[in-house]
C-alpha cells in the first residue's frame, strides 16, 4: 500500500475536523497529481508507442496473408470482426457515464460474449465459402496462439497500467474486459494473417489465446486496477 | 454512530406503521451533490483551490459513513484522508458532469474493506463501551433512554444481520444513496439492493416490534 518514494501520509489521531482538513489540504498540495488535459496527452502518447509493438511484430510475421482464401472473405471477415471487437472493446475498456465503471452485468456480457461472437462470425463467413472450413495437416494452431499473444502482451499490460488504481468496485471483471478488448482487437489481426478455419485449429489458435488473456488481465487487474493495494499514496499503518 | 443510530430508532418508534416514509433519510441533496461536482470538474481541469470545495462537499458524508463502518474516530480520519488523498491522485481520469459522491463513497468503502483485511480481526471494529450507556441511562429522561434502548436494538440487529443487507440498509437508509448510485458501488444490481434493503429493513422492524424486556434485552446487549 505505501510507497517507498512517495511521501506516505502518516495516521491520523485525535485531530479535529479543521486540523484533519488542513492536513489533506496540505497532503494533497505536497503531492501533485496532473489534471484531465496532461492526463489524456500522457495517454495518447502511451498508447501511439504502445501500438508500435504489434504493429511491427505483426509485419514481421508476414503481415496479411490472403492465402487460398477468396479477398471478398477476407474483407468480410475482417471488417465483422473490426466492427464486433470495436463494439465490444468500447464497452469492455470505456467506463460509461459513471466514475464507477460499466456494471457487472455488462463487463461480464461483455467478457463471455467477444469469444463467442467473433468465433461464430468467422465460421459463419467461412462456411459459406466451398474448402474454407478444411482442415490443415500440421496447422493445429499453435503458430496462432503465439502469434495473439505476441501482439496482445503490449497493449494489455499498457490498458491495464492506464487502468491501475482506478476501480473501487469490481477491479477484477474490468480488467478481465479489457483483456477481452484487447484480444478482440488482435482477433481482427490473426484473422488477417491465418486463413485456417477448421474449427479445432480456431478454439486453439484463436479461442483459447482469447481466453488466456482474459485469465491473465482478470489476475493481474486484482493487484493493478483495484484502488487500494497498491495505491501510491495510501499510508501504511 | 450512535447518534444516527438513535435518530433512526427514533424515526422507527414515530410512527411504526409508515416506515419506509419516516425512516427516509436525509437523501443526498441534489446541492450537495452538485458542489460535489462542480468543485470536482474545476479541479480536474486544474484549478487547484476547488479541492478545498470538493473537500467541503464530500468529506463530511464520507466521515460519518467511515465513523460508523469503523467505530473508530482515529481509524476513519485515516480512511477519509487517503480516500481524498485517491481522489487528488485521481482527478485527470474524472469526466465532466459525472456524479462524485458515489464515487467517493465505492473508494471509502473499498477502502475500508482493505483495512478490515488487513487487520484480519473484527473484534476491534465491533467493540463497544456499553459500560457508559448503562451510567447515563440513569441520569436521561425516559423518552432517550428508550430512544438509546432502541438504538442498541437496532444497532444489534445490524451486527447480526448479514453483511450484505446491513451496507445495502446503510447506503440506502442512512447515507441517502440513490439505489442506482448503491447498486453501482456494491457491483449488483438495483433490484438486489432493494430486497437486502427491504430484508434489513423487516428484520429491524420485526426486532422493533418486540416489547423491550428488561432481561431479554440486557442479554441482547451483552451478547452484541
Amino acid at each position: 500500500m505505501s510507497h517507498p518514494e512517495s511521501s506516505a501520509p502518516e495516521v491520523c489521531t485525535g485531530l479535529t475536523d479543521a486540523e484533519l482538513r488542513a492536513r489533506v489540504l496540505a497532503l494533497t498540495a505536497r503531492e501533485p497529481s496532473p489534471t484531465r488535459a496532461q492526463l489524456s496527452l500522457q495517454h495518447l502518447i502511451l498508447m501511439c508507442i504502445v501500438m508500435l509493438v504489434p504493429a511491427f511484430v505483426f509485419i514481421a510475421w508476414g503481415g496479411i496473408r490472403i492465402g487460398p482464401r477468396p479477398e471478398r472473405l477476407v474483407l468480410q471477415t475482417a471488417l465483422g470482426s473490426a466492427v464486433l471487437a470495436t463494439g465490444l472493446g468500447i464497452v469492455g475498456v470505456g467506463r460509461g457515464r459513471s466514475m464507477l465503471g460499466r456494471p457487472r452485468s455488462w463487463l461480464l456480457t461483455q467478457v463471455l460474449l467477444t469469444p463467442v461472437l467473433l468465433l461464430g462470425w468467422r465460421i459463419l463467413t467461412s462456411s459459406r465459402y466451398p474448402n474454407m472450413m478444411a482442415e490443415w495437416v500440421g496447422r493445429p494452431g499453435l503458430r496462432c496462439l503465439l502469434l495473439t499473444m505476441l501482439l496482445a502482451a503490449a497493449p494489455l499490460l499498457a490498458v491495464l497500467w492506464l487502468r491501475r488504481a482506478s476501480d473501487p468496485v469490481h477491479p477484477r471483471l474490468t480488467a478481465a474486459a479489457c483483456g477481452a478488448a484487447v484480444g478482440g482487437g488482435t482477433w481482427v489481426l490473426v484473422d488477417l494473417w491465418c486463413p485456417v478455419a477448421y474449427v479445432p485449429h480456431l478454439l486453439l489458435g484463436h479461442v483459447l489465446p482469447l481466453l488466456l488473456l482474459i485469465a491473465v488481465s482478470a489476475t493481474l487487474g486484482q493487484r493493478l486496477v483495484a484502488i487500494g493495494k497498491g495505491s501510491p499514496t495510501l499510508a501504511r499503518r | 454512530m450512535t447518534a444516527i443510530v438513535a435518530k433512526l430508532a427514533r424515526s422507527f418508534e414515530a410512527n411504526s406503521v409508515n416506515l419506509p416514509e419516516v425512516a427516509a433519510p436525509r437523501r443526498m441533496t441534489s446541492g450537495a451533490s452538485d458542489r460535489a461536482t462542480a468543485a470536482m470538474e474545476r479541479y480536474a481541469r486544474g484549478d487547484e483551490s476547488a479541492f478545498a470545495s470538493l473537500y467541503d462537499a464530500v468529506a463530511p458524508r464520507i466521515h460519518t459513513y467511515l465513523v460508523r463502518q469503523t467505530r473508530d474516530r482515529a481509524t476513519a480520519d485515516d480512511l477519509l484522508q487517503q480516500t481524498l488523498l485517491q481522489m487528488h491522485k485521481k482527478r485527470g481520469t474524472y469526466a465532466a458532469g459525472l456524479p462524485v459522491l458515489p464515487w467517493a463513497f465505492a473508494i471509502a468503502r473499498r477502502l475500508y474493506i482493505d483495512e478490515c483485511r488487513r487487520r484480519k480481526t473484527d473484534a476491534l471494529w465491533s467493540a463497544r463501551d456499553v459500560g457508559e450507556d448503562d451510567r447515563l441511562a440513569w441520569t436521561l429522561p425516559d423518552d432517550e433512554v428508550a430512544s438509546r434502548e432502541a438504538a442498541q436494538l437496532i444497532e444489534a440487529e445490524l451486527s447480526r444481520m448479514p453483511s450484505n443487507q446491513r451496507v445495502a440498509f446503510e447506503l440506502l437508509k442512512i447515507d441517502g444513496l440513490s439505489h442506482q448510485d448503491a447498486a453501482r458501488l456494491l457491483g449488483t444490481t438495483v433490484s438486489a439492493v432493494k430486497l437486502r434493503a427491504f430484508r434489513a429493513y423487516s428484520a429491524i422492524r420485526a426486532v422493533l416490534g418486540r416489547p423491550l424486556e428488561p432481561t431479554a434485552f440486557g442479554k441482547r446487549r451483552r451478547g452484541a
